[in-house]
């Protein structure tokens, strides 16, 4: 099995049957949502998030509980998209990227309580996400070259790894520590890119 | 704006900082709501930068 392969059936796995309890947007209508169990964040992101919310609180920036409960836990796997999106439910169109922020917001937030049902790894690194309602989630990678609105299209964050879609529709995957991994075809499992050679 | 400019805009500030893939996770959810000048964003990716240090 290639890398590509492999790293599309194990964020498969990371998605479906988990139910996501966290969701926002932000810049650009980019947003991320956390799903599954809520892991306790170690203590140097646990101290970084502390010091955000309080120059948050400072400027006056509105803090919900749920905000709260994520800058204290991540999820077992956390989804987030910083290329363009859509979001159907029914087969009709809920909202998108380029929705008006108040829209999009409430579109992505709607995805708290929901469950993976499936996921569908397409070419191109498109992705689409079902989730319980009858509700889809269509990412698709645009930002491409070394122009690119933005240095990546979407990610899958896990406590041991992450996938990462970049702007030449590959899919990286790297540590905790920001160290590159290499598949090992024969284990079937990833190893630190400096260990595998 | 347009909102893939302001993609644009925390793309430039994630660079200018140096930040990791981990570390401007943290930016993402530090803006979420909030219209911050770029020099803003940069403060605060500063500030996240020294609190969330090393190779992460």
């Amino acid at each position: 099995m290639q890398a590509a392969e492999f790293a599309a059936a194990e964020i498969k796995v990371s998605l479906v049957g988990r139910k996501c309890w966290y969701a926002y947007t932000s810049v650009g209508n980019t947003f991320q949502v956390a799903l599954g169990r809520k892991i306790p964040r170690g203590a140097e992101d646990l101290k970084a998030r502390a010091g955000l919310a309080a120059r948050r609180e400072a400027r006056g920036a509105v803090e919900t509980p749920a905000d709260a409960e994520f800058d204290r836990f991540t999820g077992e796997s956390n989804l987030l998209v910083w290329c363009s999106w859509r979001l159907d439910q029914g087969g009709s169109p809920l909202t998108s990227w380029d929705d008006q922020a108040g829209r999009a917001e409430a579109g992505v937030r709607g995805l708290v309580g929901r469950t993976v049902k499936a996921v569908t790894v397409g070419p191109g690194w498109n992705l689409q996400v079902e989730f319980t309602g009858d509700v889809m989630l269509l990412v698709f990678p645009d930002h491409v070259g070394p122009q690119a609105s933005f240095d990546g299209n979407w990610e899958l964050w896990r406590p041991d790894q992450a996938y990462l879609v970049g702007t030449d529709l590959t899919c990286e995957v790297i540590d905790r520590e920001n160290r590159p991994m290499q598949l090992q075809p024969r284990q079937g499992r990833w190893r630190l890119e400096d260990e595998a050679k | 704006m347009v909102r893939k400019d302001d993609i644009k805009l925390i793309d430039a500030v994630v660079k200018a900082a140096g930040l990791t893939k981990e570390q401007r996770k943290l930016p993402h959810r530090a803006i979420s709501g909030e219209q911050l000048s770029y020099r803003e964003i940069l403060e605060e990716a500063k500030a996240i930068q020294r609190d969330f240090p090393g190779k992460r």
